[in-house]
C-alpha cells in the first residue's frame, strides 16, 4: 500500500513538469507502422509541408533494415502489395532500398476451393505482375530509414499515447497525452494507430465492426519450387523465394490456437494434409462443375486439364515463428472529425483474404497527402473539414468497394454447404471464364494509378 | 478560425457602446464603411455570406504566394493586405509564411479580425505572431515613412469597388509597394454581364452575398485600373478573369474579364 501511494506520487510530480513539456506541431502521426510511416514520410516529402512541422508517434523501438540482410530469418507477417501501391514507394524514394532486400515479384495468383475443383486464376500479361510479396517489418523498417531525410518531420519511438483529445471545432486544438507525461498539441491529429485506434475513439466517429470468429495463423514453410500466390479455401502460400513462402491459414480461434502449439513435424503433416486433401471435395458439386464446363461456350479448355504450376505445392518443413492474430471485418463512417484524420486499418479493417488491407492504407496516404498540400497552398487550416471532407468522400470511394467484395467472397468461402459450395464453384469458374468481370477486378486492384 | 457567436454578441455589444468611428480620407465611403461594419460577426463563417471570399482564398492565395518574391532580409516577405475585413485572406497569407498587415477603414471589421487572431490555433502555430490589423485609411497609411515603399507585395483583392475615390486609393497602394513588388488587385468589371451576374444573380436571385452589398456604377474595367495602375508607377503585369461555379462554391481562373478579374502589377 504504502509503496503504491509513493508510485502516484511520483507520477503526480511527472504530470506536473509536464505542463512546460506541451509542444506544437501542425500535424501529428499517431502509430509507426505501414501506413503511419508512409504518411510521415509522404508529408516529409511533399513541397509544401516543407515549412510545417511533423511529428510520428511510434510505440515500439526504432525499427532497423540491417535485419533483413540475406540469409536473416523471414518475419512472420507479409503483405501482398499491388502494384500502384509500388508506385507509392518509388515516389518516396524507398522502393530500390526495399528491393535491395527481400521483395518477391509475382505474375500468376491462383484461388483454389478445397471443396470443390474450382479455381480462379488471376494472371496478367508477361512482365506485369500482380503483386509484390514483402515482409511487413521490412517496408517498417525502410520506410523508416527515409525519414531522417525528411527535415520537417521528427519521429519519437518508444511513446506510448494514454489520452487524446480531438475538438468539436477548429477554435481547440487536438492533443495527445503521452505516457511520460508531455501534452503535444497539433492542428491535425492522424491515426495511423491500427484497428484499435485510440484516435478513432476520441474523434467519436460511427464505426460498424463485427468478428469473423476466425483467427489467422501465419509463419514461414520451406516448400518445394512454387512459384505463384496460391490460395486453397483457407490456407494462402505467397512466396518469397523460390522454396519459401509465408503462410496464412484461416481457422476457427481454438482451431488456431492447436495448429500454433502443434510440433513441428506434425505441423507439417497437417498442413500438407490441408493442402492435398479430397476429404472436402463434394462429388456431386465437382460432377455438375464438370457438366457445366463443357457447355460454357466462354471456356475452351476441358475440366482437369489445369495448367502448370497450379497443383498445391508441397510444404517440406516449417520455420519457427508461427503466430496467430484474430481475424474481423471495421469500418468507419466517416474518416475524419474537426482536426482529425483517420488512415489505414485505423479506418478499415478487411479480412487478409489476399494481404490486400493494407493497400488501402496506402491509397488513404496518398489521397490525404494531396489534400493537405492543396490546403497549405491555399493558405487554409489542415485541420479544417472543407479539405478533410474531400479526403474522406474520395477515400471512402476507393476502399468501400474492395472491403465489399472481399467481405463477399470470404463469406462465399467459409462454408462447406453443398448449396454454397455449388454456388461459389459456379460463381468461381463463371467468374474465370468471365475475362472482362475479372479484367476489372484485377485492374482495380492491381492497376498502376 | 472565430468563433460566431461569441463575435456576434462581440460587435452587438461594441455597437451598443461605441458609435461607429471611421478613420478619415478621401478614399472612403461612409456608407460602404456603415454597410461592412454591420456584417462583421459573419466574416469568419465559411459558410456565412461571406463563404464566396472564403473559397476565392483557394484561387488567390496560390497566386498571391506564387507571385510575391523572398523578403528583402532574413525573415519572411512583407505583405500588406488592404481592406483586409474580418482577415479571411490575411490570416491564410499569414499560414503561408509571410508577414501580415491588414489594414481596414470599418472598425468592427478590425475589431472582428483582431478576435480572431485570439484563437489557439493561430497563436500555438507562431501565426499571430506575423499578422498584425490596423484601422486606417489606406491613405492614412501609406503617409507613415516605416510604410512607404516598404512591401514586398501589396493586396487589394474585392476592394477597390467600395473606395470613393479610386486614382487616390490606387496611388496610395502603388506606395506602399517596393521597386520590384508585385501588387494585387481583384475585382469586378462594369459590363452587361456583371451587372446580371454580380448584381441580379449573386445578391437578388441566388443570395451568393447580401442584397446591396455591391453597386453596380463603381465596379471598374480592367482598362480604368490599368492606367490607375501606370499612374500610381506600377507596369500591369497580367490581367486574368474569374469564374465563379456557385453551385460547388469554387473559383478558377479563366480567360474572359466580362464579370471578375484579378490584376497582377510590378512596381516600378
Amino acid at each position: 500500500m504504502y509503496r503504491f501511494q509513493l508510485k502516484i506520487a511520483g507520477d503526480s510530480v511527472r504530470v506536473i513538469s509536464s505542463r512546460n513539456a506541451s509542444s506544437y506541431y501542425d500535424a501529428v502521426i499517431v502509430g509507426g507502422g505501414m501506413v503511419g510511416n508512409a504518411m510521415a514520410c509522404s508529408l516529409g516529402l511533399n513541397a509544401s509541408f516543407a515549412s510545417k512541422s511533423v511529428l510520428l508517434l511510434d510505440s515500439g523501438k526504432p525499427p532497423s533494415l540491417s535485419s533483413f540482410e540475406s540469409g536473416a530469418p523471414y518475419k512472420n507477417r507479409v503483405v501482398a502489395i499491388t502494384p500502384t501501391s509500388q508506385d507509392v514507394f518509388k515516389k518516396l524514394d524507398i522502393w530500390d532500398r526495399m528491393n535491395a532486400h527481400r521483395v518477391r515479384k509475382v505474375n500468376r495468383l491462383y484461388v483454389f476451393d478445397s471443396c470443390s475443383t474450382s479455381e480462379i486464376e488471376f494472371e496478367r500479361e508477361k512482365q506485369e505482375e500482380v503483386a509484390f510479396i514483402i515482409e511487413n517489418e521490412l517496408i517498417v523498417a525502410a520506410l523508416y530509414d527515409k525519414l531522417p531525410d525528411c527535415r520537417n518531420v521528427e519521429v519519437r519511438t518508444e511513446a506510448k499515447v494514454e489520452e487524446v483529445s480531438i475538438p468539436n471545432a477548429l477554435e481547440q486544438m487536438a492533443y495527445v497525452k503521452l505516457a511520460n507525461g508531455d501534452v503535444i498539441e497539433t492542428s491535425l491529429l492522424i491515426g495511423a494507430d491500427g484497428a484499435n485506434s485510440k484516435v478513432r475513439r476520441a474523434a467519436n466517429v460511427g464505426y460498424t465492426t463485427f468478428d469473423y470468429n476466425q483467427h489467422g495463423l501465419v509463419g514461414t514453410v520451406d516448400i518445394e519450387p512454387f512459384l505463384v500466390f496460391a490460395k486453397l479455401g483457407p490456407v494462402a502460400l505467397l512466396p518469397l523465394s523460390d522454396s519459401v513462402s509465408a503462410l496464412t491459414w484461416s481457422t476457427s480461434p481454438e482451431e488456431a490456437k492447436r495448429l500454433k502449439n502443434l510440433p513441428a513435424d506434425q505441423f507439417v503433416d497437417e498442413l500438407n494434409n490441408a493442402l492435398f486433401s479430397q476429404e472436402e471435395q463434394q462429388p456431386l458439386v465437382n460432377q455438375a462443375l464438370f457438366a457445366f464446363n463443357r457447355l460454357n461456350p466462354f471456356r475452351w479448355e476441358t475440366f482437369g486439364r489445369k495448367p502448370d504450376g497450379t497443383t498445391p505445392p508441397h510444404v517440406i518443413s516449417v520455420r519457427d515463428n508461427r503466430g496467430t492474430f484474430p481475424l474481423g471485418f471495421g469500418s468507419a463512417h466517416r474518416y475524419i472529425a474537426p482536426r482529425c484524420a483517420l488512415i489505414g486499418d485505423a479506418a478499415h479493417k478487411m479480412h487478409p483474404l489476399a494481404g490486400q488491407g493494407v493497400n488501402l492504407g496506402w491509397s488513404d496516404v496518398q489521397i490525404l497527402d494531396q489534400i493537405l498540400g492543396d490546403a497549405v497552398r491555399e493558405g487554409a487550416d489542415i485541420g479544417s473539414l472543407t479539405y478533410l471532407k474531400e479526403f474522406d468522400s474520395a477515400a471512402q470511394k476507393h476502399n468501400l468497394p474492395v472491403m465489399v467484395s472481399v467481405d463477399l467472397l470470404n463469406r462465399l468461402y467459409r462454408t462447406d454447404a453443398p448449396a454454397i459450395v455449388a454456388a461459389r464453384a459456379f460463381g468461381l469458374n463463371a467468374f474465370n471464364s468471365l475475362g472482362p468481370v475479372k479484367n476489372f477486378l484485377i485492374n482495380y486492384l492491381s492497376a498502376h494509378r | 478560425m472565430l468563433p460566431a457567436r461569441s463575435a456576434s454578441r462581440f460587435v452587438q455589444n461594441l455597437y451598443r457602446f461605441h458609435s461607429t468611428s471611421t478613420a478619415s480620407s478621401v478614399s472612403i465611403d461612409a456608407k460602404e464603411v456603415e454597410k461592412f461594419g454591420k456584417m462583421s460577426a459573419e466574416w469568419a463563417d465559411p459558410t456565412g455570406p461571406f463563404s464566396a471570399l472564403h473559397s476565392l482564398n483557394r484561387v488567390r492565395v496560390p497566386w498571391i504566394v506564387d507571385n510575391v518574391g523572398k523578403g528583402q532580409g532574413s525573415g519572411p516577405a512583407r505583405v500588406v493586405d488592404v481592406g483586409s475585413g474580418g482577415g479571411l485572406l490575411s490570416v491564410p497569407l499569414a499560414r503561408s509564411g509571410f508577414d501580415v498587415t491588414g489594414i481596414d477603414a470599418t472598425k468592427e471589421a478590425v475589431e472582428a479580425a483582431r478576435l480572431s487572431l485570439k484563437v489557439k490555433a493561430l497563436e500555438r502555430a507562431g501565426i499571430a505572431d506575423r499578422l498584425r490589423f490596423e484601422h486606417t485609411s489606406v491613405e492614412a497609411f501609406c503617409q507613415k515613412p516605416e510604410n512607404k515603399a516598404a512591401f514586398d507585395g501589396v493586396i487589394a483583392s474585392e476592394i477597390v469597388e467600395h473606395v470613393a475615390d479610386l486614382p487616390s486609393f490606387i496611388n496610395s497602394v502603388g506606395a506602399l509597394a517596393r521597386p520590384g513588388a508585385p501588387v494585387f488587385i481583384t475585382t469586378m468589371n462594369r459590363t452587361f454581364l456583371s451587372k446580371v451576374a454580380a448584381i441580379w444573380l449573386a445578391e437578388d436571385i441566388l443570395r451568393i452575398v447580401p442584397p446591396g452589398v455591391h453597386d453596380w456604377e463603381k465596379f471598374i474595367t480592367p482598362a480604368e485600373m490599368t492606367s490607375y495602375l501606370e499612374k500610381a508607377g506600377c507596369r500591369v503585369q497580367s490581367i486574368q478573369g474569374l469564374k465563379f461555379n456557385p453551385i460547388v462554391n469554387k473559383w478558377s481562373w479563366m480567360e474572359s474579364t466580362q464579370v471578375n478579374y484579378g490584376i497582377l502589377a510590378v512596381k516600378k
